[in-house]
């Protein structure tokens, strides 16, 4: 992982660059209404699907109530949903949003599902254009990607995008043909229950966003002119918690952007600190959450916690939720007299897609030093910027026991040493796992070695009778008497509260402890 | 002429204008009318032969039964059709919000038949249209139509309709019409049209004498054949090269419209019947029936060998009851002016039709929406002596007591 406090740190001290300066003009015809005045990259944009199932869980039932099997298939539907850089060509016909909002399958086994998800997307629309044939208007509404047009030559980074519940896949199709446009892919699926259309916020749906968009992220591995090797994730709502959470289990993502994100409400946050995979260490990469600063229901404190992740905090004074989408292009047709301000802006949508290209210009494609409104006198910036430094993260026991194993014994002390004063009481292995480490030293008669791991282990749980008891064991293979008597005497002080041993266990240990004591001190 | 070069013989439609049910139903009953022809393969064994019609001055030939695809939410019903011989396919950008035009053009692409096939749809719902300046018209339609171009997957369609068209305003309009000629001469459109299924007649006669548009998708069915107007006008345009494609033909789903039509005939006995009285006109060119299943879209096909009633069917077309028990909303309008609440009586009828005879609750609802509060169903007040009266036989307090159940 790049050194990102650093990288941040150098950050203030560059000069602002527009983003809009180092955009290439236009190859491709992009639609100025669907952009909303976005510049485009140098690339044109394709637009393609693919359908799997994911036969590791299944959507429908197998068989019916009274036990007769259903002639259907029963997996989960995953229609992928991709938007790559591509070559213009004056005659590829561009899409209309229609198109998105059903991207007709080939498979025809999705077509009810699909369907479902159209009306879904139909039945938000309609009441925030506040009409019928405004909802015509819009799905006829050209869009920036042709479909399956040529794809450009290169090798392009990955984004995973996650939607929102219970919207459409492409409720930023307008951000993502932005990126594809600068030379990403951005691949994601659609947002449907883990049983049935409908998203209800919980647990379960959560693990199932988390787990359709791991799927895509998999089956992006074998998709022409990617660039696995710095992958990043994007997430709208509730979807940025989703993004946060894969994040968090995949070691392979550089970088997380969180627009209007479930995770700075209270409820997402109640939802996060529960989930099994919910992991701060995890969240070491750099994070860019872009928020309604005056949301009645505005909670950082899980970003807070987000120690090891160099968090740049972007808080958009009077933004709505549409700001966050490209719904707010639907104010650019609706009538005036018919504009309200939950349709949102698009100068705000434009802010919110510059502003997570740049993030990712700077975190993934390593283009700049900085992100550039970090550079902008606060002044100048029509949002609030806060940068939280990241701390250096712990050491996974994992990498902890790799570098035991190398016998690195010196750098794993300096590292327990360091973690010990700036994060006392946190421990980032489990106490057998060092214990049998130390054993493997102390029989390769590497004492010193030994006697140095078993001491971080009953400094680290100093109420196990157990460590002290190895502790001295490898005090008496190295002639250490003094220090050997006094573990002994600390096996005898924490061994009645000692809980988590057994009884047997325990009664050798009272024995040893006994026995050694006695001729130690002959 | 519509109909030159069809495989049978034809003789001139008998354009009545016969007001009794029984002469309604008998229409065509002529004997020695040949309805369809049989020939003879080298084996010796008799085939029928599949009976096509031209479509006005377009020059499009296809045969008389064509998929209304409106309902259908199966590719692979599209795809049967097409195998089983149908080479004219009907859909609308509002179906199913593109899904329907999206579908036909994957399923043409697929199968790699697009110069097989003969793809109709229609755009510019009268909402869409409404308050526009001709040039807004002309540029918005031509968007309109581009974005079917783009659902269809296709460089052109063969015919292009305005969707919904009620009045003979809306046929003269030049904004319109300007935006279909900048469409033609780009190549995207190659016949234009107006889809109606209100004041039929004065839209058929607004065409003809309008001289610009090539085809008319007009309803049609049996339970209209005492409407003389409407009878005359579909063959003054056939006469004048404006092709007529049917739609409606089953009388808004006849297949399961009432109980007394169920207790004395089959489903497909009312089916085949309907289709083939208003395909023995043959100022008509094709219709475009609705079907969601394979045993329908047989039936239906099954006409496009063979229009001669079979007993059943003559006994159907006799039966007053039917005709009387249909209760098919003609959107005469003529309601309009009865009910004392201003309520959209004709719009709410089709309402029902979508939803009770369709089974098609979405574009029920998207065409609930689409009236105006003033006038919608919420204004209706459950009237005791409900004043809204129907020229015809529809059952209007009844239907919109069933839509207050559904929808308010």
């Amino acid at each position: 992982m790049p050194n990102t406090v650093q990288k941040a740190m150098r950050a203030f001290g560059l000069i602002w660059l527009s983003i809009l300066m180092s955009a290439n003009p236009a190859v491709g015809d992009i639609p100025s209404v669907f952009w909303g005045g976005l510049e485009p990259g140098q690339y044109a944009v394709g637009f393609e699907t693919i359908e799997k199932f994911d036969y590791s869980r299944t959507f429908r039932d197998k068989y019916d109530y009274d036990g007769n099997l259903r002639e259907r298939q029963t997996a989960r539907p995953i229609q992928l949903c991709v938007w790559y850089p591509a070559k213009a060509n004056p005659t590829d016909r561009p899409m209309v949003y229609g198109e998105y909002a059903f991207p007709a399958p080939e498979d025809p086994r999705f077509y009810d599902l699909l369907s479902g998800l159209q009306a879904r997307e139909a039945n938000y629309l309609v009441p925030l254009l506040g009409s019928l044939n405004l909802l015509a208007d819009m799905m006829n509404l050209r869009v920036g990607a042709t479909k399956k047009a040529e794809r450009a030559e290169g090798s392009f980074p990955l984004i995973i995008y996650h939607p929102d519940v219970n919207r459409a896949y492409c409720e930023n199709a307008a951000l993502c043909e932005y990126l594809a446009s600068h030379g990403y892919i951005v691949a994601t699926s659609h947002t449907f229950g883990t049983a049935d259309l409908p998203v209800m916020v919980n647990a379960a749906n959560l693990e199932t966003m988390v787990r359709d968009r791991e799927l895509v992220y998999g089956s992006m591995y074998q998709y022409p002119h990617v660039d696995m090797s710095r992958p990043a994730v994007v997430g709208c709502g509730m979807g940025g918690l989703s993004a946060l959470l894969m994040q968090m289990r995949n070691t392979d993502i550089e970088a997380v952007v969180v627009l209007d994100g479930t995770q700075a409400h209270k409820d997402g946050i109640d939802l996060a600190a529960t989930f099994p995979s919910f992991n701060v260490i995890g969240a070491d990469v750099p994070l860019l959450q872009i928020y309604i600063s005056a949301h009645e229901n505005l909670d950082l404190s899980l970003t807070d916690s987000l120690l090891y992740s160099l968090r740049y905090l972007a808080g958009m004074p009077g933004f709505v939720s549409n700001d966050f989408t490209q719904y707010t292009i639907t104010s650019s047709i609706v009538p005036d007299s018919m504009v309200t301000p939950a349709l949102g802006s698009l100068s705000n949508y434009r802010t919110i897609c510059e502003l997570t290209r740049d993030f990712l210009e700077v975190h993934l494609l390593l283009k700049k030093e900085g992100l550039s409104a970090g550079l902008m006198p606060a002044a100048e910036r029509k949002f609030e910027l806060t940068i939280l430094e990241n701390e250096t993260a712990p050491p996974t026991e994992a990498q902890f026991m790799e570098m035991i194993q190398a016998d690195r014994i010196d750098r794993a002390v300096e590292i327990y040493e360091a973690f010990k004063k700036s994060r006392p009481g946190y421990v980032f292995f489990q106490e057998a796992t060092l214990n049998a480490a130390g054993y493997g030293l102390l029989q390769a008669n590497q004492l010193e070695e030994a006697r140095m791991i078993f001491k971080i282990n009953t400094e680290a749980f100093p109420n196990s009778a157990n460590v002290w008891d190895s502790y001295a064991d490898a005090c008496i293979a190295s002639g250490d008497t003094e220090t050997a008597i006094m573990c002994y005497q600390r096996v005898l002080e924490v061994l009645p509260a000692d809980s988590l041993i057994d009884p047997a266990v325990q009664e050798i240990l009272l024995n040893n402890a006994t026995q050694g004591l006695q001729d130690l001190q002959k | 002429m519509s109909g030159k070069g069809s495989d049978y013989t034809r003789r001139s439609f008998i354009s009545t204008a016969a007001t009794g049910l029984v002469s309604a139903g008998l229409v065509n009953f002529t004997p020695g009318k040949v309805f369809a022809q049989e020939t003879e393969t080298p084996e010796g064994t008799k085939e029928k032969k599949l009976i096509y019609r031209t479509i006005g001055r377009t020059g499009l030939k296809v045969p008389i039964v064509s998929m209304g695809v409106m309902n259908s939410n199966n590719p692979e019903i599209v795809q049967a059709s097409y195998e089983e011989g149908i080479r004219h396919f009907d859909t609308a950008a509002y179906y199913q919000f593109g899904r329907n035009e999206q579908m036909v053009g994957s399923v043409i692409n697929k199968l790699k038949v697009r110069d097989k096939v003969v793809i109709g749809t229609k755009n510019f719902i009268p909402q869409q249209r409404r308050g526009l300046t001709p040039e807004q018209s002309k540029t918005k339609l031509i968007e309109a139509c581009e974005a079917s171009l783009s659902r269809l997957g296709t460089d052109y369609v063969d015919i292009m309709y305005i969707h919904d068209v009620r009045d003979a305003e809306t046929v003269a309009d030049q904004g319109i019409i300007e935006g279909l000629k900048t469409l033609k001469q780009q190549g995207k459109v190659r016949s234009t049209g107006l889809a109606t299924h209100a004041a039929m007649a004065d839209v058929i006669n607004a065409a003809v004498s309008g001289g610009f548009y090539d085809v008319v998708l007009t309803a049609i069915n049996f339970t209209m054949a005492d409407d003389a107007g409407l009878l005359e006008a579909i063959k003054n345009a056939a006469a004048n090269g404006v092709g007529i494609v049917a739609m409606k033909a089953l009388a808004g789903g006849a297949r399961w419209p009432n109980p007394q039509s169920r207790r004395d005939y089959t489903s497909s006995t009312i089916a085949t019947a309907a289709l083939k009285w208003v395909l023995r006109n043959e100022s008509i060119s094709t219709s475009i029936p609705g079907y969601t299943n394979y045993e329908h879209m047989r039936e239906d096909f099954s006409v496009a060998y063979n229009l001669e009633y079979t007993e059943q069917e003559k006994k159907l077309l006799s039966d007053n009851n039917i005709k009387l028990s249909m209760g098919y909303c003609r959107q005469c309008n003529k309601c309009l002016a009865t009910c004392p609440d201003g309520v959209d009586v004709p719009t709410l009828m089709r309402v029902h039709m979508y939803a009770a005879q369709y089974a098609n609750f979405k574009i029920a609802r998207g065409t609930l929406d689409g009236i105006p509060a003033r006038s919608s169903i919420n204004v209706c007040r459950d009237c005791l002596e409900c004043g809204a009266q129907c020229a015809n036989t529809v059952d209007i307090a009844r239907r919109i007591d069933e839509l207050k159940a559904m929808y308010c």
